[in-house]
């Protein structure tokens, strides 16, 4: 494993805890709407 | 335009019409769980597989559980690709002794085949080892097309269902889209591809001698070549059936052992646009309105129409800058006329013509003919297709939940223009749906943009531009609307196989992937939760001839208003060059 493989699989495991983020921040805004239109 | 073609352009159509609605009522069954002719085969190797695995059939998820299931599946999938690459040469099945595909091409081509784009930066034939070819790339072309067919059934049920939690089971959605309909019809297609002269063999590469002894570009005379072998036919099958699109070879569709007769040629861009298309019937199956589906596939089918015929029209047509150079332009029996510029003798410019449509509309990427070599109103219609979103049929689910997001954002505008009341099959479309909706059309148009705009003010995105000028432009602008929009096909003309366009390449296909995926489960999650509101007085019918066009004129503007400048800076002033 050299220097530039550690490079691309860190921005990949980046992206997808960055994805993880973008779920969190669609549930909090669904949360948000609570009992406002169900 | 010549009878022959529009005959052969409206074959294609009314084909692709009489299959869609057995295919997707099948669908329809795979994902209600309902009893299919294929129960008695396949019934034990999917129990086999849940009790494998240690999956549940029975136990649902909600839109979060689904999401990190599609997450982290799609990650362990890049993980594989990207360490069979880095050590190909430690493995079997590799007779040409390739070595290990480097670090930015891994991650590019990693990241390609596990979002479903296929967009190649490599040639296959000289790069990649036929494990890493099978194992690799060919799975991933299944599990990549499952995972976009499994949202769309996540997506149709958070429509079809009412006060509920949960959308279904990512995983059994995956497994059934694969067991079901993508394995028994790549089988199918393989044998008949075979059949045809597609070949199938692990065999090493064949050294030919020429008949005659024939000069290279360099002046050095050559007397023979290596013809590159492989198992190309298993390949090719789900490449256009799963709309991934990669090849097997560089030349992709237009190599005669991907795509030898006329034959493989129609099937293959049938398989194209089969199971997209047949989707539309499917969707207006679960949700119990089968009007619904096809107003969706008229919509869908009235664009592509259009586009089928003004590409075979501005293909066709004469040159202006040919014609000073006293080239024949005339179609006859023997000449096809227009332009012919990168485009097989064998397949002409109908054929070339669909199958560009055909492989922009969907996200395929495939292609029998050099899009960079089309005129440039060609080339804008293969870019404007890929600028619609890839709603026009679309990849194999991820076309459908894209345009059911237009349609959400149809039914919200006119509400506003008309005063009817927001709603779509029952569900009342509010602010958080709006958001959704939102971000699910502006996150494409501006990763395409910003990345674009990148690589055309940096020394290392300009350095892979052979067309100075406003070709050059469409070149990059090209580059990144196919890896957004998890396309896959290339414009041909620049040289992208470097570390800063497999690197931003590499980000714009995993956003167009996965920061699309999660908001659409999210907003299939809001809308399983609501109550039925029963159709009512102010409810807008979503599936009348009004609806359809509506909803036409929505996917086009919000394509014109996010791309219409970019294209001005390049094929349309290319256009006026060329006529001037």
């Amino acid at each position: 494993m050299t220097m530039d493989d550690i490079l691309y699989l860190g921005i990949a495991v980046v992206f997808f805890i960055a994805t993880w983020g973008l779920l969190k921040v669609c549930d909090l805004l669904a949360e948000h709407k609570q009992g406002e239109n169900l | 335009m010549t009878l022959n073609g529009i005959a052969q352009i409206i074959f294609y159509i009314g084909v692709l019409t009489l299959l869609t609605k057995p295919l997707g009522a099948f669908m329809a069954r795979v994902y209600n769980r309902e009893k299919t002719f294929l129960d008695p085969i396949l019934g034990p190797l999917e129990r086999y597989i849940y009790r494998v695995a240690k999956i549940n059939p029975d136990e649902e998820m909600d839109w979060k559980g689904n999401a990190l299931a599609m997450l982290i599946f799609n990650f362990i999938g890049f993980l594989a690709v990207y360490a069979l690459q880095r050590m190909q040469q430690f493995f079997p099945l590799n007779p040409q002794s390739f070595a290990a595909v480097s670090s930015d091409s891994s991650f590019n081509t990693a990241v390609s085949f596990a979002s479903n784009t296929n967009w190649q930066g490599y040639g296959g034939e000289t790069t990649m080892s036929y494990l890493t070819q099978m194992l690799g790339l060919t799975v991933q072309n299944f599990v990549s097309a499952a995972t976009g067919m499994a949202i769309l059934a996540l997506f149709i049920r958070g429509i079809a269902r009412h006060s509920a939690k949960t959308l279904g089971n990512f995983w059994v959605d995956m497994t059934r889209s694969i067991l079901y309909v993508l394995l028994p019809l790549s089988f199918i297609f393989s044998l008949v591809l075979v059949s045809q002269g597609v070949i199938q063999n692990n065999s090493a590469y064949v050294t030919v001698q020429f008949l005659q002894q024939t000069t290279d570009t360099s002046g050095a005379k050559i007397s023979e070549q290596v013809i590159a072998m492989g198992p190309v036919a298993s390949q090719i099958a789900i490449k256009q059936l799963g709309t991934n699109g990669g090849g097997f070879f560089n030349t992709n569709s237009a190599h005669p052992f991907e795509n030898p007769t006329p034959l493989t040629d129609f099937l293959e861009m049938l398989a194209i646009l089969l199971i997209p298309a047949a989707l539309c019937y499917t969707f207006g199956k679960i949700v119990k309105d089968t009007r619904q589906g096809w107003a969706i596939f008229s919509a869908m089918m009235l664009i592509l129409v259009v586009a089928l015929f003004s590409m075979y029209g501005v293909e066709s047509s004469a040159n202006s800058k040919y014609a000073a150079l006293h080239i024949d332009q005339q179609s006859t029996s023997i000449n096809p006329g227009g332009n012919m510029e990168g485009k097989e003798i064998r397949f002409g410019i109908p054929n070339s013509s669909i199958w560009a449509t055909v492989t922009t509309a969907a996200s395929n990427g495939s292609v029998n003919s050099m899009h960079d070599s089309y005129t440039p109103l060609g080339g804008m219609i293969t870019l404007i297709m890929l600028h619609l979103g890839e709603v026009v049929f679309g990849g194999v689910g991820s076309g459908l939940y894209g345009m059911l997001v237009f349609i959400i954002i149809a039914v919200f505008v006119a509400g506003l223009l008309v005063g009817r009341t927001p709603e779509y099959l029952g569900h009342k479309i509010e602010a958080y749906e709006m958001k959704m909706a939102s971000i699910l059309i502006l996150i494409m148009p501006i990763t395409v943009l910003v990345l674009t705009a990148l690589a055309v003010v940096t020394t290392d995105g300009k350095a892979g531009i052979f067309n100075p000028g406003p070709h050059g432009f469409s070149e990059i602008l090209y580059v990144f609307t196919s890896q957004a929009n998890n396309n896959g096909s290339a414009f041909a003309g620049a040289s992208v196989n470097t570390p800063f366009y497999n690197l931003t390449g590499g980000l714009a296909m995993l956003i167009g992937r996965y920061w699309l995926a999660v908001p659409t489960l999210a907003l299939a999650g809001s809308l399983v939760r609501k109550k039925l509101v029963p159709a009512g007085e102010g409810t807008l019918p979503t599936h009348t001839p009004l609806f359809i066009f509506w909803l036409i004129a929505v996917v086009l503007i919000v394509g014109a208003l996010n791309f219409l400048p970019a294209l001005a800076l390049g094929p349309i002033v290319e256009h006026f060059m060329m006529v001037q």
